[in-house]
C-alpha cells in the first residue's frame, strides 16, 4: 500500500510543472490556422475544451510548392532519329 | 573536370566500365498465362557501361549498370549542344533546347508556353559523357551535312538493368580492372541531380491544381 509520500510523488510526476502527460478521457490535435498552429484539447465525443497552444506553423511549404515546380523542355521529338 | 585524372580504387555512382553484358527481355505482350510464354531476351556485350547504382548499393553480386552509347547526331544540329553536348545535362533556357530553326518554327503562342516554364531540364532520359582519349572516335553521318566525327557518348537511364556477379561484393571488393573512368565528383553530382529530376518528374493529371 502507498504512503502519503509515494502518493505525492506520484502525483508530482504526473501532474507536476514540466509535465506533458495527457489525461487519458481527452484528445490534443492540431489544427493549421493561416499561419499558425493551433493545439486543442478535444473530449472523446470532440467537444471543444480549451486551446492548449499557439504556435507559429513552422511547415511554410504547402503540397503544391513541395512539388517540384518546373517542368521539363519537351523536345524530344525534335531528335527523334528519322 | 568531368573525369578525375587519378580513380579511386573502388566502383563508384556513374564509372565507365568494360567486359560487363547487357540484357532486354522482349515480349509480345504481358505473359498472363505460363503455359504460352513466349519471349526473347537480347543479350549484348557493350564496349563499355555505366555503373548506376549509388556507391553504398555495390554489394552482394549485385550492381545495376547501363550501355554507354553514341550520341544522337541529331544533337548537332543544335548549336547551343553542338558546341557543349554535356550542355544537355543541365538546366538550360527553352530556347536553348531546340536549333534557332525549330524555335522560330514553333509560333508565338507556343514559343510563350514554353518560356512560361523557364529555366529547366530538356531530354530528362539523357546524360552526355565528356570526351575522353579512353573512349573511341566514331562517325555521325547527318542528311545533307557535314559528318561528324565525335568520342561524346551518353547513356539512357530507360536502359538500366541488374547485373549479377560473383566478383562485386562491395565498392572496394570488385574487379576495378574493368574500371576506365571516374566521374568526378561535380559530375556525379549533375548526373545524380538529372536522374532524380527524370523520377521526380510530376505528370500533369498528378499535379494539385
Amino acid at each position: 500500500m502507498l504512503s502519503d509520500k509515494d502518493f505525492d510523488y506520484n502525483k508530482l510526476k504526473n501532474k507536476g510543472t514540466g509535465s506533458h502527460e495527457v489525461p487519458k478521457d481527452y484528445k490534443i490535435i492540431d489544427c493549421p490556422f493561416d499561419r499558425y498552429l493551433v493545439t486543442i484539447k478535444l473530449t472523446p465525443d470532440n467537444e471543444f475544451v480549451e486551446i492548449v497552444e499557439v504556435k507559429v506553423n513552422k511547415d511554410f511549404l504547402s503540397y503544391k510548392q513541395k512539388m517540384p515546380p518546373k517542368g521539363f523542355h519537351d523536345v524530344e521529338e525534335f531528335y527523334r532519329e528519322e | 573536370m568531368f573525369y578525375v585524372k587519378v580513380m579511386d580504387k573502388a566502383l563508384r555512382f556513374g564509372d565507365v566500365l568494360q567486359g560487363y553484358p547487357s540484357t532486354t527481355p522482349i515480349v509480345e505482350g504481358p505473359i498472363l498465362k505460363e503455359t504460352v510464354a513466349r519471349y526473347n531476351i537480347n543479350v549484348d556485350l557493350p564496349k563499355f557501361t555505366v555503373v548506376m547504382d549509388p556507391c553504398c548499393e555495390i554489394r552482394n553480386k549485385t550492381v545495376s549498370l547501363t550501355p554507354l552509347i553514341k550520341a544522337s547526331r541529331k544533337f548537332f544540329d543544335n548549336p547551343y549542344f553542338a558546341e557543349d553536348l554535356t550542355r544537355i545535362n543541365r538546366e538550360m533556357e527553352p530556347q536553348q533546347a531546340v536549333s534557332p530553326l525549330v524555335w522560330k518554327k514553333l509560333g508565338i503562342e507556343e514559343r510563350q508556353r514554353r518560356l512560361e516554364v523557364g529555366r529547366t531540364y530538356a531530354l530528362l532520359n539523357l546524360f552526355i559523357y565528356e570526351k575522353h582519349d579512353l573512349l573511341p572516335l566514331y562517325t555521325l553521318q547527318r542528311k545533307a551535312k557535314e559528318d561528324v566525327v565525335t568520342n561524346y557518348y551518353m547513356i539512357d537511364f530507360r536502359s538500366t538493368y541488374k547485373l549479377c556477379c560473383d566478383k562485386i561484393i562491395s565498392p572496394e571488393d570488385s574487379p576495378l580492372e574493368s574500371k576506365i573512368l571516374q566521374l568526378s565528383i561535380e559530375t556525379r553530382d549533375e548526373l545524380r541531380k538529372k536522374l532524380v529530376n527524370y523520377y521526380a518528374n510530376v505528370p500533369a493529371e498528378d499535379k494539385v491544381v
